[in-house]
């Protein structure tokens, strides 16, 4: 059993906004111990698209392979670093060119056949090949090659040393045996996605295609095996039926609440409710290239004058928080030290009017050289923070005598106007990992054919990010990237709306259950039922 | 007859294509793209070509029509892009769950419908009338979503007689055959009934305007002239007549039978044909949006064809050459 208290330390440093301390982040009490047996019912919202971590795209499938079916070569620590999960241990090359992975003996996959260095070496090579388009091929483009040692022992041969080496290395592992006779063309219909066999604590035992899923545990699995008997993900799409079906018993664990239901569930002393953060954050990215934005005191003068707090309470039921950097905030390069720019309309004016900007004709809009400060900002169709968000951003420039105008765009127009450079300002969030990449964001060399749509460039922050990724450890790299996001905080490129607080609801019928930033379903083969017992439904 | 149903086959043919070819337009020229949630900054740009690459959506949508009818003329529906699976087998999977559903509804429907209606056209006027017609219409009314919800909050949550959602229980795989054959039909009871309640309302009031017709014709007055019971009267010499416009109803239910009930799907968690249509066309799912599309086509034609023959089962006046 995982202790308890390091992680409440972190959940409490870290999830100051849901009042941490209420809820426990572990459902144990001590002295319980834990027993083997019982059904754990998930819900879940959609179905899964495939177990075949080669193909699958889905955020949920992805957790259940990582924490469930397959053993990762690495994953994350709890303090965010790097450890081994199938890798027992590893040592760099003199040169840091290489780096050699011993693995842990005795893995088996579900059908018997032990897990070896042939695998690793197979799974990286069908991620790295450019006719699948694995979404991480790039990354793993600086992998030059695997070798195998032996079994036991596999080699990793890198073109440069890099801050991500390891954390590219955080891959679960496939078994070659039932993949390498499918091509790589037709890997979407390998048998393997459909009925998965792992190495990991559970078993596949069915998937009924928007029905359920369900996992029986692994009696041979290398750690012991897992204390449920079995794990049952019911698709229900319908936000209300699925809280409904939690309330009532039927399942044991909602993956994500409704922000406006997580309040009341908190006060409800049938369950248990897990706030992580997500990974990712909501910003508006400011065309630098654009008159208006231009200057970085125009675009510090936005961020001042958007009310970020009065928007997470309102749209997020203040389950999120308001952030500064264009990193997750739990990630190990965010600089806690620098804080969001406060909400001041004041100190946002006097910035314009620094930079010319006054009401001369008293109609309440600013102007300079006979023109308004207006401009467009443009979000995609369909989500409905977003829309909303927009309107309530529109409120408060208003106040200090700016016009945005609200627009919103289907995805692909939104897309192509984005990546184009088409706009004045967009609204939009990133999904990031606890690794660091600002390359492809912040970059001048990342203005075409990669992210930095707001065209943002400066020579110091491009040289920081050389620097920092080229960095051989964490450690080294924090205060290059710390030194970049103060920058970035000046120059604000970005407006950094906010994070959300995501929530999972878990029955107190179900024991021993951690959660983190990290994953929903981090320890679930220590998750437990006491006398095993079945759910009412 | 034969020869009148061949025809009708054989014309339905182009009348497919035509609608084959106009959604395959309608879909791909809608704005969205299945690979959206490849725009991630923790993903390299190329990767989403390659991906575009491999599915084919590179090439000119001319190019892709042909491909994909080409591919249709061979029986082949294409690989899901969501899934990951044959088109076929998703299919084959879906059916049958939608069919327990909505055939099932459909012979709630029709069952108290015409039961209803006959009742209210017997006693026309009477309080029996003005309550079912009430009732009717109000059920006719409420939206389904919302007469779902109520219903799973009634007796999934406060009462705790039914399941809320799925087909199934959890391990119902465990149980002996009876007890999982009543545990299925637990899980049928809220969505049937929702799905078939509100065609059920205008199934009856179909039913009392037609039996209200037929009544009045001469024939009935002979019958009962004869000094018929009044029970004979209306179930054996009325009621037949009266069931010819339900037949029609019949023809118009059947596609729906097979596209699924997309609300009463979602809201009971049903894994049928209304929600992996709706799912696929929100992830864009092409192939999965093209062969739901054709095979509610195809029901269409099938469901007319199917009214018009049965009109000249039950109707001898009406002959076909």
């Amino acid at each position: 059993m995982k202790s308890f208290f390091p992680f409440l330390n972190l959940a409490c440093a870290a999830i100051l906004l849901s009042g941490c301390g209420r809820e426990s982040s572990s459902t144990n009490n001590a002295g319980e111990t834990p027993v083997d047996g019982g059904t754990c019912v998930i819900g879940v919202f959609g179905d899964f698209d495939s177990f075949n971590e080669l193909v699958s795209t889905d955020a949920v499938a992805t957790t259940i392979m990582e924490h469930m079916l397959y053993m990762p070569l690495f994953e994350w620590s709890k303090d965010i670093t790097i450890q081994g999960r199938l890798a027992k241990s590893w040592e760099y090359s003199p040169d840091s060119l290489a780096i050699t992975v011993h693995l842990r003996e005795n893995v088996r996959w579900h059908d018997g056949q032990p897990t070896t260095a042939q695998d690793v070496k197979y799974t990286f090579d069908a991620m790295k090949n450019p006719k699948l388009g694995y979404p991480d091929t790039a990354a793993l483009n600086e992998v030059t090659s695997i070798e195998v040692v032996d079994d036991g022992t596999v080699r990793f041969h890198f073109a440069r040393p890099s801050l991500n080496q390891l954390p590219y290395l955080r891959k679960l592992i496939l078994p070659k045996h039932l993949l390498e006779h499918v091509p790589i063309e037709n890997m979407e219909s390998a048998e393997l996605g459909r009925a998965p066999v792992g190495n990991g604590p559970f078993r596949f035992v069915r998937w009924k295609r928007d029905q359920e899923a369900v996992f029986e545990a692994n009696p041979d699995f290398v750690d012991g095996r897992p204390h449920l008997d079995r794990v049952v993900f019911r698709v229900i799409p319908d936000q209300t039926a699925i809280e409904t079906a939690f309330k009532s018993g039927e399942i044991d664990v909602v993956e994500r609440l409704r922000l406006s239901e997580v309040a009341a569930l908190r006060q409800d002393p049938r369950f248990n409710v897990f706030t992580y953060e997500q990974r990712g954050y909501q910003f508006i990215g400011w065309n630098t290239r654009h008159p208006l934005f231009k200057s970085a005191a125009a675009r510090k003068a936005m961020t001042l004058a958007i009310d970020r707090q009065r928007i997470v309470d309102a749209l997020a039921f203040g389950e999120g928080k308001v952030t500064a950097n264009p990193v997750m905030s739990l990630s190990p390069f965010y600089a806690k030290d620098i804080t969001p720019h406060p909400y001041d309309p004041e100190r946002a004016k006097e910035l314009l009017a620094g930079e010319g900007w006054r009401d001369s004709n008293g109609d309440g809009i600013l102007d300079r050289d006979g023109k308004k400060f207006e401009f467009n900002l443009v979000t995609n169709l369909g989500n409905q923070m977003r829309e909303d968000a927009l309107v309530m951003i529109q409120d408060d420039l208003r106040k200090i005598g700016v016009v945005a105008k609200p627009q919103v765009r289907e995805w692909t127009v939104f897309l192509s106007e984005v990546k184009g450079k088409r706009f004045d300002a967009f609204h939009m969030g990133w999904e990031s990992d606890f690794i660091l990449n600002p390359y492809d964001l912040f970059h001048t060399k990342a203005i075409e054919g990669k992210y930095n749509m707001t065209s943002y460039s400066n020579p110091r922050v491009d040289a920081l990010i050389d620097q920092g990724m080229a960095a051989r450890t964490f450690e080294e790299a924090k205060p290059i990237f710390h030194e970049m996001q103060t920058i970035l905080h000046e120059d604000q490129p970005y407006t950094i709306l906010f994070e959300l607080a995501y929530s999972v609801g878990v029955s107190k019928r179900i024991h021993g259950v951690e959660i983190d930033v990290r994953s929903w379903l981090l320890n679930i083969e220590d998750w437990w039922i006491a006398n095993g017992s079945k759910p009412a439904a | 007859m034969i020869g009148y149903i061949v025809r009708r086959i054989l014309l339905s043919i182009p009348l497919l294509w035509a609608l084959a070819t106009v959604t395959f337009f309608i879909v791909r020229l809608a704005p969205g793209d299945p690979l959206a949630m490849y725009y991630n900054p923790e993903i390299d740009p190329s990767v989403m070509e390659t991906v575009r690459t491999r599915l084919g959506l590179d090439q000119p949508i001319h190019v892709q029509y042909v491909r994909w009818l080409g591919a249709l003329a061979q029986g082949e529906l294409g690989v899901s892009f969501k899934h990951h699976r044959p088109v076929a087998e998703i299919l084959a999977e879906t059916l049958p769950n939608t069919l327990l559903l909505t055939g099932l509804a459909l012979l709630f429907d029709l069952g108290l419908g015409v039961v209803l209606g006959v009742i209210a056209a017997v006693r026309q006027y009477s309080w029996t009338d003005h309550a079912t017609s009430i009732v009717a219409l109000f059920l006719y009314s409420m939206p389904g979503f919302w007469l779902g919800l109520m219903m799973i909050i009634l007796f999934a949550l406060k009462l705790g007689w039914l399941p809320a959602s799925q087909m199934e229980s959890v391990d119902a795989e465990f149980m002996g055959t009876f007890p999982r054959l009543w545990d299925r039909a637990l899980h049928l009871v809220m969505p049937v009934f929702v799905l078939g309640i509100a065609s059920a309302a205008s199934v009856a009031r179909y039913m009392r305007g037609s039996l209200l017709e037929v009544i009045r014709q001469d024939y009935i007055r002979t019958a009962r002239a004869k000094g018929l019971s009044e029970r004979r009267v209306i179930l054996r010499h009325a009621l037949p007549n009266a069931l010819i416009p339900i037949i029609t109803l019949l023809g118009l239910y059947l596609p729906y039978l097979i596209s699924g009930a997309i609300v009463t799907e979602t809201i009971f968690a049903w894994p049928g044909m209304g929600r992996l249509t709706i799912d696929a066309i929100f992830s864009r799912d092409y192939p999965v949006v093209m062969a739901a599309n054709l095979l509610a086509g195809v029901m269409v034609v099938a469901g007319n064809l199917l009214a018009d023959v049965l009109y000249a089962v039950v109707d001898p006046r009406i002959r076909y050459e």
